[in-house]
């Protein structure tokens, strides 16, 4: 197999898997199952991920592969990203595949939508062109834009998707002004060429333009304050397996494109940058914790939460490289395991009609529904970082990546912020084991819990539960992620 | 073997758990067997141990690239406060042998609470003890706000809260602790080694000692301790004032003063008179220690009583623990046991005995039901636990608060006034409380319902506890002869100064 | 700054500030047009005439076209009649035109600083057609085979918007 196609396998099957999706679409009669499409799909993301370890393979053998003129870069940095990628919409797959109640609900639609997304979403974390990082960005986003609205004819849903649409476009357009800015600072729009003008470019300030205005771009699509206005309101239209994918594969890719562009790309900017992501990550967990506080819709809760999640994630980047890119990479695992684990068990609780919504509704929850309730109870407490979930080894990790760089205020706030993060968890966790009143039980509908949505159910809290109690084999991988920049620049095209 | 204390616990909540909801005999004999368990291999270890040093328990590497192991040891502090579980916990099970709603949850959460309470005793490995420690929050949690009384979801809440932001003021102090030495190992021992610079241990040293000190309800960060405990069902109340509270205090000796002895010497210059962190920690106990007793002394709620007189006893510890010599520190272990096991007894008569039976806890309300002749058991036990808690010769508590005072007194004699102040207010609390609650005028006419007489798993816990603490006041050479030399191991070497 | 740039950014500025002031949709859709139109200029006073001419075809052409007449075909007056009059000095035009204001000085302030990376280039690279042939065939020849799976999304995304599904048609 060429080096090119080697490089895009996982995208490839991806983008394959989702035109048949697509094509066979129409052969299946209207108002039959579109099951047999999800099938499909999992199979696809399964072979994706099948693939990117393949590509593993070949890189421990052989090295670093760049392809497309060194548009794109396989190693182990982005393979990681591309398993997680892959896994996090194996196990959204798995845990939608019943998620629609009647089979007239665009279901084929959704799943080639959440495999396209996926593919833009792996091209962000492969490449090392930022213009081909913007067209993975417009993909992953114009896919989450639909799929955050697909509870059509709901006013909720309805302003979920125009507004992620109007500020997402907002956000890409910042980050395009960014990529110009530093094509003119430095004359390219590639990792490697860029740290190099960098070295010699006259127009410094432009480049930390640049580099802002990259951060702008990107904190909106990661939700960091204080541009994260967009998501309590989105996530509470969306449908709650939408939701753990979008607030979990984006996020990881869009970290993924942060760390490559200011570890790789903007190295000498370092002191400049680092400020603004300090500025960021305070903001982001001070805002993101006081605003949960007070919520008591439960998706608009863990909006708030992830808010201040993606503030942790920021305080990863005040480290070192390695300890910096290990610190994210580890981060982002464990915080879409249990992200997306515990809005898979609201989706299994309350189905596509979305009947149960406030902390209210979920008192007495345990009685009623004990497996569901200790499965969403692990998923907060790993949220909060009690110790044996992935969540307590993550913020672990992070601060003492941050504290071994001397940032020991940012560890302060941040571990504050944690304990007083436990409130707003506790609270729904308190809601459900305390005694039902006398209407909150009666209106839940038992709906079943179908094989694949127990076998997602099960993947996820086995994942978070793993990187909680064996966090070895994870943290050994990441500590080989730290990606390198090629010396190799950009091949400029030639006349001939 | 001691590593089994854990994991007996451990299994035990999981084999409870997965019991048929209808056998709650058989649930209640499970936790009883596991507690029973623990206190055996506590106690063999006890007296087998002959001369407190340290010895390892278990060893496994679980995050080598990080430096952590899963270690655990013994020495023979840990060894007494194993102890001290093992016997809370056994009482705790025979007076929650009443417990109805949702038994298997219940006994559950509680031996998960203890499972990790041994933990944290035998971690020797920091990661591994903040592991365990954290833990403890959870269950404690449940415990609280499902079975709980008064007030149960705040009291919860304030507790979790507050134990929280102590333990992430711990993990920052631990993390910079383990960075600055070097990321390699997050052993205790070899952490404790190192010599950390001066003005790291001047800022470190105050934060993970606060972080541990408001679990062990240091004055101003008291106030979750006697909400929760009045909220606290009684099995909750007693291991949360017998054991957890300790937790605390064990960490403040066990973890911050080791790793930070620099962190309690002199400034150089004073503020407000104060020269130091350990001036500073000296005088908030004693305040905790007049300001507990004080309001216990007026309180109307009986568990208010009890719940104050606890942070008045944490006091004792605490500074017992910034006396730094021997005799204050042994003094400050001696009376982690004891307060162990009295405010176990305390909490056990005052919410099992008279408040399942009368259904208040009002002082006022208590007094005309006559109960000295109504449950003349629980009358006699808390006359004999409100001695022993006020330090009379021949229990526990006089061997520690003795100790205490005269440690504080090489320090400084204004200390040890102010220790003697709040031995006599803790002799008024007890009397008046005493006194309103089972001696006062009986005023009705012979109640139409007598209260249930006690049972015997009370009166088995009772004995239990009463006997451990008369045990330790007539014979207090059996905990020192291990907590002495458990002092002079090189641990502690960085606190051999001048006044040892 | 030539003349000629002069007035196509004021055409190009002037025909956006239209796209959003105006409250008929039509007349937005031909502004924005008539911005496009100056943007185009814009890139031919550069010497694309490549990207320019491409510009217009495009966006003027086709764009803008395109979105008229899904805007008759569809109930356009409608939405000029729920779209409420908006006030001038409302807490969030201010704090918008606060923002842009400042985000453009400082991009404004930028663009005046900037010196070319080495003296000797100063001389744009060419942009014709055949320039941007070979590079769209050569260096970027995978971004512009992975636009058509954005493409693609998009299209789905068009289909899920429009066709009502079946809880709404009944």
């Amino acid at each position: 197999m060429s080096t090119n196609l080697l490089a895009l396998l996982p995208e490839l099957v991806l983008t394959i898997t989702g035109v048949l999706v697509m094509v066979l679409e129409p052969v299946i009669p209207a108002g039959k199952s579109r099951k047999p499409l999800g099938w499909l799909a999992i199979l696809g993301s399964l072979l994706s991920g099948l693939a990117a370890f393949y590509q593993l393979q070949i890189v421990n053998a052989q090295g670093t592969l760049t392809a497309f003129y060194s548009t794109i870069q396989i190693d182990p940095f982005s393979i990681f990203f591309h398993l997680l990628i892959a896994a996090v919409v194996l196990v959204t797959l798995l845990g939608s595949l019943d998620y629609f109640e009647s089979p007239i609900t665009h279901a084929g639609e959704y799943f080639a939508l959440v495999l396209f997304g996926a593919v833009g979403m792996m091209f962000m974390t492969s490449s090392v062109e930022l213009l081909m990082v913007f067209i993975g960005l417009e993909i992953s986003s114009i896919s989450t834009y639909i799929l955050a609205g697909f509870r059509k004819g709901r006013a909720t849903a309805s302003e979920s998707s125009i507004k992620y649409f109007l500020l997402g476009s907002f956000a890409t357009a910042f980050f395009l002004y960014g990529v110009a800015l530093i094509y003119g600072a430095t004359g390219s729009t590639s990792i490697g060429p860029i740290a190099a003008g960098l070295a010699i470019t006259r127009t410094p300030t432009m480049a930390i333009l640049a580099v802002a205005m990259v951060l702008i771009g990107l904190g909106f699509k990661v939700s960091a304050a204080p541009f994260h206005v967009w998501t309590p309101d989105v996530y509470q239209g969306a449908p709650a397996p939408v939701v753990g994918l979008m607030s979990t594969a984006p996020k990881a890719a869009a970290f993924a494109v942060l760390l490559r562009f200011l570890f790789n790309g903007t190295p000498m900017l370092h002191g400049h940058w680092i400020l603004l992501i300090e500025i960021l990550a305070v903001a982001s967990m001070c805002l993101g914790n006081l605003g949960a506080l007070k919520q008591h819709d439960v998706k608009r809760l863990l909006a708030y939460s992830s808010i201040a999640h993606a503030g942790y994630l920021l305080v990863a980047f005040t480290g070192t490289h390695q300890n910096a890119v290990a610190g994210a990479c580890f981060y982002t695992a464990t915080y879409a395991a249990m992200n997306v684990g515990a809005f898979l068990v609201l989706s299994q609780l309350s189905g596509f009609s979305e009947r149960i919504r406030s902390i209210e509704d979920f008192t007495g929850l345990a009685l009623k529904r004990p497996g569901m309730s200790a499965l969403l109870g692990f998923f907060l407490l790993s949220l909060i970082g009690i110790p044996f979930t992935g969540g307590f080894f993550g913020k672990f990790y992070v601060f003492s990546g941050a504290l071994q760089n001397g940032h020991v205020w940012l560890g302060i706030v941040g571990l504050a912020n944690s304990g007083v993060a436990c409130f707003y968890y506790l609270r729904l966790l308190a809601a459900i084991y305390s005694r039902p009143t006398s209407d909150s039980v009666a209106y839940i509908p038992v709906r079943k819990v179908t094989a694949p949505a127990a076998v997602a159910l099960a993947a996820t809290a086995l994942a978070t539960l793993g990187l909680g109690i064996l966090p070895n084999k994870l943290v050994h991988l990441v500590e080989r992620a730290t990606p390198t920049t090629t010396a190799a620049v950009a091949v400029q095209p030639t006349q001939q | 073997m001691l590593a089994y204390t854990i994991y007996i616990s451990f299994f035990g909540a999981l084999v409870v758990l997965l019991m048929p909801k209808g056998s709650r005999m058989a649930i209640r004999t499970v936790a009883l067997l596991c507690a029973i368990a623990g206190f055996a291999l506590a106690l063999t270890a006890f007296v087998q141990h002959g001369t407190g040093e340290l010895t390892t328990v278990a060893l496994a590497p679980w995050i080598p690239s990080l430096g952590i192991h899963y270690h655990l040891a013994a020495d023979g502090i840990t060894l007494c406060l194993v102890l001290l579980t093992g016997v809370v916990a056994i009482a705790g099970v025979l007076f929650s042998w009443n417990i109805e709603q949702r038994v298997n949850e219940f006994f559950a959460f509680y031996l998960l609470l203890i499972g990790s309470v041994y933990g944290v005793f035998l971690s020797y490995d920091l990661f591994l003890l903040f592991v365990f420690y954290e833990i403890v929050i959870v269950p404690k949690y449940f415990l609280i706000a499902i079975w709980g009384s008064t007030r149960r979801e705040y009291g919860a809440m304030k507790l979790a809260i507050y134990s929280f932001v102590g333990s992430a003021m711990v993990l920052v102090g631990l993390i910079a602790a383990y960075v600055v030495a070097g990321s390699h190992s997050m052993d205790l021992a070899a952490l404790a080694s190192y010599r950390y610079p001066l003005h790291f241990q001047m800022w470190a040293f105050p934060l993970v000692f606060t972080g541990f000190a408001i679990l062990a309800g240091l004055w101003p960060f008291h106030t979750w301790a006697p909400t929760g405990h009045v909220a606290a069902p009684t099995a909750a109340s007693m291991l949360l004032a017998g054991v957890v509270m300790k937790l605390g205090a064990y960490g403040c000796l066990r973890v911050a003063m080791t790793l930070f002895p620099l962190g309690l010497s002199s400034w150089g210059f004073h503020v407000l008179g104060f020269g130091s962190w350990r001036d500073v920690f000296a005088v908030l106990a004693v305040i905790g220690i007049l300001y507990g007793a004080l309001v216990a002394l007026v309180q109307s709620d009986f568990k208010f009583v009890i719940g104050y007189s606890s942070v008045s006893h944490m006091g004792f510890i605490l500074l017992g623990l910034m006396t730094l010599n021997q005799i204050g520190i042994t003094g400050a272990v001696v009376q982690m046991i004891s307060h162990g096991l009295l405010a176990g007894l305390l909490f056990g008569v005052v919410g099992r005995m008279l408040y399942d039976r009368t259904h208040t806890r009002e002082l006022g309300k208590l007094g005309p039901m006559n109960l000295s002749r109504a449950l003349p058991f629980a009358t006699v036990t808390f006359v004999l636990a409100g001695m022993a808690s006020m330090g009379l010769p021949g229990f526990s508590g006089f061997v520690a608060e003795l100790m205490i005072l005269i440690g504080a007194w090489r320090v400084s004699p204004l200390l040890a006034i102010g220790v003697g102040l709040g031995i006599v207010t803790g002799v008024a609390y007890v009397w008046r409380a005493m006194q309103k609650a089972f001696f006062a005028e009986a005023t009705t006419i012979i109640d139409p319902h007598p209260p249930a007489p006690i049972t015997l798993p009370e009166k088995l816990g009772t004995g239990l506890l009463l006997a451990s603490s008369i045990a330790v006041g007539l014979y207090p050479q059996m905990v020192l002869r291990l907590i002495a030399p458990a002092l002079n191991t090189p641990l502690f070497s960085g606190l051999h100064g001048g006044g040892w | 700054m030539s003349l000629f740039f002069l007035i196509t950014a004021a055409i190009a500025i002037g025909g956006t500030l239209a796209a959003m002031t105006r409250r008929n949709p039509i007349h937005c859709i031909l502004s924005l047009a008539l911005g496009l139109v100056g943007v185009a200029g814009v890139y031919l006073a550069l010497g694309a005439q490549f990207v320019g001419f491409t510009q217009i075809l495009v966006y003027v052409g086709a764009v803008a076209i395109l979105a008229t007449f899904a805007l008759m075909m569809t109930q356009g007056h409608i939405v000029s009649a729920l779209i409420e009059p908006r006030r001038a000095f409302s807490r969030s035009s201010v704090s918008g035109f606060v923002t842009a204001a400042g985000v453009f000085s400082v991009l404004g302030w930028a663009a005046q600083s900037y010196r070319p990376l080495t003296p000797s280039t100063q001389q744009a690279p060419a942009a014709g057609a055949k320039e941007v042939g070979v590079a769209l065939m050569h260096t970027y020849v995978l971004p512009l085979e992975v636009i058509g799976v954005l493409l693609t999304a998009a299209l789905i995304g068009a289909v899920v918007i429009a066709l009502p599904s079946e809880e709404e048609r009944s």
